[in-house]
């Protein structure tokens, strides 16, 4: 009975040739089976493989614009600490909620998935900001619902794990809770 | 110093047990186990134990209290709510918001208190079979709620957010009110839902949670009702397994509670899937079904000045002026109100990305929100929804939106946006998929909103109140327990929470959840006085 794949609702043909296709390269390999989990230098995560981190790595910074620029110091370790929360939250969700996401991933990180679903040629690791934004829009309005309720899942971790963080508040002139006593 | 009302509690002997602490299986027997901590559960807990009843409460999520609670969005929410704030329904259209601590919702609630509205009430006596709850029956529980929990009418101006949608409504001639809280001493800080820092939220974790823990009860934490065992109509013991310190899976310990009855108080959705679980009895397939949200919809504006939204009590004005707009049934109404706008929430409100997303988040001090709470389950095509089982036993509710609901929405996106021009906003930003960037004139606002598509995904929708799934009245063709909560096919459970309401209540849950669950463990408490033997 394939519960969560339904749950990513009725979709289109094509909507559906892709679940299945991100099902057939993963079928055998169990989460935390056949891929590494990702590691920093500051973080073990719990949930993203190696290939997850890319992906982020990627997206992170052009779903919180302006902010991961490669030019500035400490960019590395902010855009780092940004995918452990998002790893954090994910982690914190009920399993069968972490399988759907991990179905996400597979998506996106296996080679059919990237390139016919997310319409990316080029590698996570080289892929170009302009393309991510395309790739992101594509999703937000297709009127496939698994591909909107994908970017919607990644629109939302990254930017909770980013507004979250007491390091963005500046930026939108939150000055964080009051001081008590 | 703030005192820490559970602190000193657990110093001076409270029994709690941790169950993601546990290293042997356990069983424990009492008089009654409760099942969740919340706006029913804590009721129950406070009566049972007055009556002087052993009591087990069992509670899925953690004990966080005032030293717990630093105000901070990414903490809170995978500490305090169900799914980390992030549980949806199956098609990933409304996103749910339920506590899931000592508490319950009742810890992370905005303190809005309203009494079950009379129209909700006749509805229930004449649509339902609902007995001897009429206003005039209802009225001197919700009295005795208002004493115990310090109910009064907020006196303290309200913030900025909540002022400026007053200013639109009254511009355009309708009518708004000041909201009635349940606090003490409250230092207006705004921070009701992440848990509040001062004690002043009258949540059961200050109040009926430590009365009842005082009394002797037990409280396990960490704790999650798997199954009810049962042999023909009468429970024999609930199976509990103590979940892990993130409370996201199983440890393999668990916890067996055998009592002579079972107080059933886990919420909408926890109820109806701990019955589902354990494939209780269910002549007539009603568990699960008839689950309502209020369904709710935002617009977000810019005002030409500092509105501070994350500031100050979060909801102190409302608006019935549509809620009611044909009577109890015909169209659809729904109800005004205010959400608080930190900023983790708001991020994930905006559903752009890169330069928009970040431009409209810079502008967080002027934002001013309104949303609408729609009153659904009044009307044949606005059924709700209905709680399932996932492969892993795991819960979800599966709510279609009806085109019924949808034209509501629609009405409820103008008037919102019309209320915010009127209000002087600059700019007014539906949040929908379709709308990238604000509008700058009520003219052009209403054009986009009456022709934009309206779909599931398209606007990002939100439930903070989830009602029904096992719904009270006195014909068991058409409710699972008695207008007194008694489950009809099980006679030693007794439902106390939320899930008993047959249609959305039109008002905050809160104070309905807790006049219907102190009357009903009255009177379980006096049933079971007369069966307990000297």
């Amino acid at each position: 009975m394939a519960m969560t794949r339904r749950q990513w609702l009725k979709t289109g043909v094509a909507g559906g040739a892709l679940l299945a296709v991100a099902g057939w390269t993963t079928r055998g390999t169990l989460w935390g089976k056949g891929s590494r989990q990702a590691q920093s230098k500051n973080f073990q995560y719990e949930f993203l493989t190696h290939a997850d981190y890319q992906v982020l790595q990627a997206i992170i910074p052009v779903m919180v614009s302006d902010v991961f620029d490669a030019g500035k110091p400490g960019y590395a370790d902010l855009l780092d600490e940004t995918i452990y929360r998002f790893d954090r939250a994910v982690s914190g969700f009920y399993p069968a909620v972490q399988n759907e996401l991990r179905q996400l991933f597979s998506l996106l990180t296996m080679p059919p998935g990237r390139i016919f679903g997310a319409r990316l040629w080029r590698h996570w690791s080289k892929v170009r900001r302009e393309d991510v934004e395309a790739f992101l829009n594509r999703w937000r309005t297709s009127r496939w619902r698994l591909l909107q309720s994908g970017y919607d899942a990644l629109q939302q971790l990254s930017v909770s794990a980013w507004y979250g963080n007491p390091k963005s508040w500046e930026d939108i002139s939150y000055p964080g809770p009051p001081k008590l006593e | 110093m703030i005192e820490d009302p559970v602190a000193i509690g657990l110093k001076s002997g409270w029994q709690v047990t941790d169950a993601s602490t546990q290293k042997e299986d356990l069983t424990i027997e009492a008089d009654a186990v409760i099942i969740g901590s919340g706006a029913g559960g804590g009721m129950a807990a406070e009566v049972l134990t007055q009556a002087g009843f052993s009591v087990v409460i069992v509670e899925e999520g953690p004990l966080k209290s005032s030293q717990d609670f630093k105000m901070k969005e990414s903490e809170a929410y995978p500490e305090l709510y169900q799914e980390s704030a992030a549980r949806k329904t199956a098609d990933k259209a409304i996103n749910i918001l339920q506590g899931r601590c000592v508490g319950g919702g009742t810890t992370v609630n905005w303190t809005s208190s309203f009494s079950t509205p009379e129209p909700t009430l006749r509805y229930w006596a004449e649509q339902f079979g609902v007995k001897a709850s009429l206003p005039e029956d209802m009225h001197p529980w919700f009295k005795r709620v208002q004493e115990r929990l310090n109910i009064t009418e907020w006196h303290i101006p309200p913030n900025a957010n909540n002022a400026l949608l007053g200013k639109g409504i009254e511009a355009l001639g309708y009518s708004f009110n000041i909201m009635h809280r349940n606090v003490k001493n409250c230092a207006n800080l705004g921070y009701c839902g992440v848990g509040c820092p001062v004690n002043a939220k009258q949540s059961m974790l200050v109040t009926t949670i430590p009365q009842a823990l005082s009394a002797g009860a037990t409280l396990l934490t960490r704790a999650r009702a798997e199954r009810l065992l049962f042999s023909g109509d009468e429970v024999t013991q609930v199976e509990i397994a103590a979940l892990d310190s993130r409370g996201v899976r199983p440890t393999g310990k668990t916890i067996t509670i055998r009592s002579k009855q079972i107080v059933m108080s886990g919420g909408a959705i926890g109820t109806p899937a701990l019955l589902l679980r354990s494939n209780a009895p269910d002549p007539y397939r009603l568990v699960g079904k008839r689950t309502f949200l209020h369904p709710v919809n935002v617009v977000a504006c810019i005002m030409p000045e500092r509105v501070d939204g994350f500031a100050g009590a979060p909801q102190t004005i409302y608006s019935d002026a549509f809620l009611w707009p044909e009577g109890a049934t015909g169209k659809m109404g729904y109800k005004l109100e205010v959400p608080p706008l930190h900023p983790l929430l708001v991020s994930t409100v905006i559903d752009s990305f890169g330069p928009a997303h970040r431009l409209l988040m810079q502008q967080l001090p002027y934002l001013q929100a309104i949303l609408a709470l729609h009153r659904d389950g009044f009307h044949p095509e606005s059924e709700g929804g209905t709680v399932k089982l996932r492969e892993d036993r795991s819960p979800f509710l599966d709510y279609p939106i009806s085109d019924y609901v949808w034209e509501a929405m629609r009405r409820s996106f103008l008037t919102m946006s019309e209320i915010q021009f009127a209000a002087g906003a600059r700019q007014v930003l539906p949040l929908h998929r379709a709308f990238d960037k604000p509008f700058n004139s009520w003219r052009e606002t209403q054009a986009a909103l009456k022709k934009v598509t309206l779909e599931p995904l398209a606007a990002r929708l939100f439930s903070a109140h989830v009602m029904g799934g096992c719904n009270f009245g006195e014909n068991p063709e058409t409710s699972m327990v008695n207008s007194l909560g008694q489950h009809h096919h099980l006679k030693n459970v007794t439902v106390l929470d939320g899930s008993v309401f047959p249609t959305s209540i039109g008002s905050n849950p809160q104070v309905s959840i807790y006049a219907f669950s102190m009357r009903n463990a009255l009177a379980l408490a006096q049933r079971m006085g007369t069966s307990v033997s000297s």
